[in-house]
């Protein structure tokens, strides 16, 4: 066979494979041995497996991984989550739909020590809920605001999701963390001004006057919000002037959020520990062995010159970058009812990154588009995986998948906007990276 | 037997946890040595890349005992029970080959490393067997593993008990 046929059917056979449930990261890779051994022999093949597993695995700058990934789960167990939620709705108690902006502002604020819009979702969910259904807020726009909010985790720093991209394309892991702030916070805004204007247009959306806070009440619930501002500020701080690598501040965030579950626990903290790290350890080993699987994959298109061709019918097809743009969307929205982010980006980036640079679209804004377009198909009826995971956190008696679809659908329009605006104006991504000192 | 290697995916698991906790502490005392005392932990690269790649490799296996790979059910869903049975079961065995193969070319470099003494190029000569040898285990580990778990769903021996072997 020739190397260019090989590359269509293993193209066809992962397609087939990962239908039929291998776990993606396996089926990635045997289709990259497959195909490796069927076009160009065993000693090839077998050279890439000696190398390729460790050459992933020892890398330094990869480290920042599984150190994000424990940052993330250490804030949570020192329940810093439900501490941002209930600082930010003290704060924002009076304003009307306060309890909708203080998950906006409360998801922006974890998803500053955390990564992962999975959790950020559920915990809200857990947390917000009952409290907004207590105080007669809106079913599924609730529902849907928590939900729509948890994607803040991909974009604003430590991203998982920006590391992966980073790792994937062979790009600064610290360029592409603090081009995410912006568009981050800016998502945020975007959320509470429509929020806002909701509640404005359709009051019943929320109830009526709350308490006023005092401001004893207010600075008590800042207490911990100055220490995880201060990490905060140290390892974004720190990557951005380049004083460490992002792979050291990820330690320095773990170790810090370590602290504060030991300030905060105590003792119980010793029975949670070996959990934590059984749960860091096994998330960052899933997706590095996607990451595995992926490059195994990449590696046979490229050898089989598949992706020229690719490159060559993708660039007549789209014809302008924006064009590009508009496919690719297309296919995030289809790839998200049913691949998981990681391996959405692992299976497409070997085909779209080469037309990125074909078009010489700049890389790291690239990233923060992919970021936004994964962020809004986790989120996007009929089947966003992050849609049933905040559904798996509520009583489903009361609340159905019905109300999270209804509720999410005006963040998705949202969502929109702020992409128009990160296409329109690349500055809003790219401004602070440019500005790096590293 | 299913048992043992069930206990040993678990000491991996755990090991791996170790692994990552130790690359924080690494890693915090790498930043305050150079900025408190103006000197980095020599070695902090080396003994990073190390723990990293026994960190994923070493948790590999009670990843695959909990399910946790990541995998499109969407699909597998909408099967009858027997026919999503047994494509878990040729799943099972896919994944075993890919990391029998793993393991075989893994240990052969391991032990082309071991007999060489082979150490790391740069400043500090820093031994690479560690992480090529925790490669090599990880990877068996996850293929004994896996057709641990193909036999239990292939019916050939039982599911331990009690032994909490799932979550």
């Amino acid at each position: 066979m020739d190397p260019v046929t090989v590359g269509y059917v293993g193209v066809g056979v992962l397609f087939f494979l990962l239908v039929a449930g291998l776990p993606v990261g396996v089926a990635l890779g045997l289709v990259g041995v497959g195909g490796m051994y069927v076009g160009f022999g065993e000693s090839f093949v077998l050279g890439q497996l000696r190398s390729l597993p460790y050459a992933v695995t020892s890398t330094y700058a990869y480290a920042v991984l599984p150190l994000f990934v424990l940052m993330g789960l250490f804030a949570e167990a020192a329940g810093l989550t439900e501490a941002m939620f209930r600082a930010a709705n003290i704060w924002l108690r009076r304003v009307r739909g306060g309890l909708y902006q203080a998950v906006v502002v409360g998801s922006a604020l974890f998803a500053a020590v955390s990564g992962s819009t999975m959790v950020n979702a559920v915990v809200f969910t857990r947390i917000a809920f009952p409290e907004m259904m207590k105080h007669g807020y809106a079913r599924s726009l609730s529902i849907g605001a928590i939900a729509a909010s948890g994607s803040f985790a991909a974009m604003i720093p430590p991203s998982i999701t920006m590391v992966i991209y980073a790792i994937i394309t062979e790009q600064s892991v610290g360029k592409l963390l603090i081009a995410g702030l912006f568009p981050g916070l800016l998502t945020a805004a975007v959320y509470m001004f429509g929020l806002w204007a909701m509640v404005r247009l359709r009051p019943r959306l929320a109830p009526g006057d709350a308490a006023r806070s005092s401001w004893g009440e207010k600075l008590h619930a800042l207490r911990w919000l100055w220490g995880v501002g201060a990490l905060v500020f140290l390892v974004l701080g720190g990557i951005y002037a380049g004083v460490f690598p992002p792979s050291a501040a990820g330690a320095i965030g773990a170790a810090g959020a370590f602290c504060f579950a030991v300030g905060r626990l105590r003792r119980r903290l010793a029975s949670k520990l070996w959990g934590i790290l059984g749960d860091a350890a096994s998330i960052s080993c899933v997706i590095f062995v996607i990451l595995i699987g992926g490059l195994l994959f990449s590696r046979m298109l490229v050898v089989s010159g598949v992706i020229d061709e690719f490159v060559s019918i993708v660039t007549e097809l789209a014809g302008s970058p924006l064009g590009f743009l508009i496919l690719v969307s297309i296919l995030y929205l289809l790839l998200g009812c049913f691949l998981d982010t990681t391996s959405m980006m692992v299976v497409t980036l070997p085909f779209i990154f080469p037309v990125v640079l074909h078009f010489d679209i700049d890389p790291i804004w690239f990233g923060i588009i992919l970021v936004k377009l994964i962020e809004i198909s986790v989120v996007t009826p009929p089947v966003g995986l992050n849609l049933f995971a905040v559904l798996g956190a509520v009583d489903r008696s009361t609340t159905r998948y019905g109300h999270v679809v209804r509720g999410v659908a005006p963040f998705i329009l949202l969502e929109l906007i702020v992409l128009g605006l990160l296409i329109a104006f690349p500055q809003i991504a790219l401004w602070l990276p440019e500005k790096m000192i590293g | 037997m299913i048992r043992t290697i069930g206990r040993a995916s678990r000491v991996g698991a755990f090991l791996a946890g170790l692994a990552i906790f130790a690359m924080m502490l690494v890693g915090a005392a790498d930043v305050v040595g150079l900025f408190v005392f103006n000197s980095p932990l020599p070695g902090a690269f080396e003994i990073t890349e190390t723990l990293l790649v026994a960190s994923v490799f070493l948790a590999l296996a009670l990843a695959q005992a909990k399910g946790r790979h990541i995998r499109v059910d969407v699909f597998l869903r909408l099967l009858p029970r027997p026919a999503r049975r047994a494509l878990d079961l040729a799943g099972q065995l896919l994944t075993a080959a890919l990391f029998g193969l793993i393991s075989w070319m893994s240990w052969d470099v391991a032990a082309g490393s071991l007999a060489v003494g082979e150490y790391s190029a740069g400043l500090i000569h820093f031994p690479v067997w560690p992480a090529r040898v925790a490669l090599a285990l990880g990877a068996s580990l996850m293929t004994l593993q896996t057709l641990a778990d193909a036999a239990v769903a292939a019916n050939l021996v039982r599911r331990p008990e009690g032994d909490n072997w799932t979550p």
